[in-house]
């Protein structure tokens, strides 16, 4: 995973700064990032993307630029991530904890999705639905293996192409797949200790693969596919006339066939939301539908879900943008919360008649002990304490 | 993996100190999608807790299968997947999951106070877990792979160089 820094903020003509993922950062034992041999942590330059620690509030900026380019469902994860965490941690719920852990992600979503776009022959793109490992039928490659192998390549290919650096010998580009990290590090040809001090005159093995790899062409791809995280953007495949992800077709005479229907990313990534939302929640028809069975049993109800849904469409199809101000979302929700509290306290006093009710209807013994008043005793001679008592 | 008898003795969190408030703390929407996530919010409570539909709503939930959590879970993400569906699939996918968790939250809290059932925080994180897993699936993706793959970019997470 690289982050290049050309477009971002910053930019020195002449300068492309490309920072490394942390597994080749450790594997180099080089804190810089390359392409400029006056950057990294030694000049006060702390905006390492991949080792950063982010804020919620970065992470949620972040998450806005994802948004723009790969609206997922995922991002959401990770806007509600502190709060799935915070859960998680609270009642040792293992797979909220790791889900929440997103937020502590650098890149959070856009690094999920680089990545299951990088190495989309790798299960974790098949299982977002970019499925070009799927789409081609290509061997799916273990989970651990779209982490690390790939990124070496790709280092490989920015150092060819990065400003000043030394050329690499390799002229023949190859598919990232295969590349390893390990000649980067121990190879004979990785010239790290002797004489490179300066990582940017790192230089290759001789027999690594290194393919000349372009951010231009990356985002390019990135762009031409609406999003998607440039999945094929790998030398070999060929992109340049992609305009629907699902249509995805690589060179070098691999056989693919088109998806028999998009998933929910590439509905997303070709920007058909519509399309993602409906193939999203075909999984839930049963539990929606019992909502819908409830509606239809309950008239009012209909009505009132009809009323509070069809607002729903009209703000976020923008149909009704002044009836939208109008509105106020915040309004809206001040309202049911004071519809919630109202219910509650009715319930409650629902409650309270409840065992009032009970009190009274109590069997009490005492209750229905009627004393006789009527019925008075008359002492007899002889009787009585006085009489007893003299009569003794 | 399995459990360990020490992890599956693990007493169950029987606090209820988890509130909508820390919930709604804890999510931070951007500026862009805030208006839809309130709308969205909004009309799920409103499908919740409105005057012509609580009753019917209580007995969806109550009268279900399964523990509450599962049914509170579910029960969520269907509610969440009628309003997408009703909104003519105009409701962002980003704050489909967010407005799950606040109107989790905010159901877990009307059950727990009315006294319908006993919610405490184990509850509330099942529940959570078991919506998240519905929504994911319904997207098709595997929320252990997910999780997984978080765990294992997370995992190698060090502190930041030079700070």
């Amino acid at each position: 995973m690289l982050h290049n820094k050309r477009f971002a903020r910053g930019y020195v003509p002449g300068f492309q700064k490309t920072y490394l993922s942390r597994e080749v950062t450790r594997a180099w034992s080089i804190e810089h990032p390359i392409g400029d041999p006056h950057g990294g942590p030694a000049y006060g330059e702390r905006n390492d993307p991949v080792s950063a620690i982010i804020s919620i509030g970065t992470l949620v900026a972040t998450g806005g630029a994802v948004v723009a380019g790969t609206a997922s469902l995922m991002t959401g994860l990770m806007f509600a991530g502190a709060a799935i965490s915070l859960v998680g941690n609270l009642t040792g719920n293992k797979t909220l904890s790791k889900i929440g852990m997103i937020t502590g992600l650098a890149g959070g979503v856009g690094a999920l999705a680089e990545s299951a776009g990088l190495f989309a022959s790798g299960t974790l793109g098949e299982t977002f639905g970019y499925g070009a490992g799927a789409a081609t039928g290509a061997p799916a490659v273990p989970l651990s293996e779209t982490v690390n192998p790939a990124a070496g390549a790709d280092v490989s290919g920015n150092i060819v192409d990065g400003a000043g650096v030394v050329t690499s010998p390799v002229a023949n580009p190859a598919p990232v797949q295969g590349v390893d990290l390990g000649p980067l590090s121990s190879g004979p040809g990785a010239d790290l200790a002797a004489g490179a001090a300066n990582p940017t005159d790192l230089r290759l093995a001789a027999g690594t693969q290194a393919s000349p790899f372009s951010s231009e062409s990356l985002m390019a791809s990135s762009s031409t596919v609406a999003g998607a995280p440039a999945a094929p953007a790998a030398p070999g495949v060929d992109v340049p006339s992609v305009t629907n992800p699902t249509d995805l077709r690589l060179a070098a005479g691999t056989q693919t066939t088109p998806m028999s229907k998009p998933g929910f990313f590439d509905s997303l990534s070709a920007g058909n939301l519509g399309d993602a939302a409906s193939s999203a929640w075909t999984g839930v028809k049963d539990l929606g539908a019992s909502w819908m069975e409830m509606a239809k049993k309950n008239p009012a109800m209909a009505t009132m879900m009809g009323n509070t849904i069809s607002s729903v469409a009209d703000v976020l199809s923008g149909k009704a943008d002044a009836t939208v101000q109008a509105l106020e979302a915040q309004g809206q929700l001040s309202k049911a919360q004071a519809d919630k509290l109202r219910f509650e306290m009715e319930e409650y006093k629902r409650r309270v008649a409840q065992q009032n009710t009970n009190y009274t209807t109590v069997a009490n013994p005492l209750a229905k002990w009627t004393p006789n008043f009527q019925t008075t005793s008359t002492a007899q001679p002889g009787q009585g304490l006085v009489a007893g008592a003299m009569g003794r | 993996m399995a459990q360990g008898l020490i992890q599956a003795q693990q007493p169950t969190d029987s606090r209820d100190d988890i509130t909508p408030e820390t919930i709604s703390e804890g999510i931070q929407i951007p500026d862009e999608f805030k208006q839809a996530y309130e709308k969205v919010v909004a009309a799920g409570m409103q499908m919740m807790f409105s005057k012509e539909s609580n009753k019917a709503a209580v007995d969806l939930l109550m009268k279900g299968q399964g523990p509450i959590a599962e049914r509170l879970g579910r029960a969520i993400a269907g509610l969440m997947g009628t309003i997408v569906k009703a909104s003519n699939n105009t409701v962002p996918p980003q704050v489909i999951i967010p407005a799950g968790v606040e109107l989790l939250a905010q159901a877990a809290d009307f059950l727990r106070k009315a006294g319908l059932a006993q919610v405490n925080n184990q509850v509330i994180g099942d529940a959570m877990d078991v919506m998240i897993t519905t929504v994911l699936q319904a997207a098709k993706i595997d929320v252990q792979k997910v999780a997984g793959f978080i765990e294992q970019k997370a995992g190698g997470a060090q502190p930041q160089m030079g700070a």
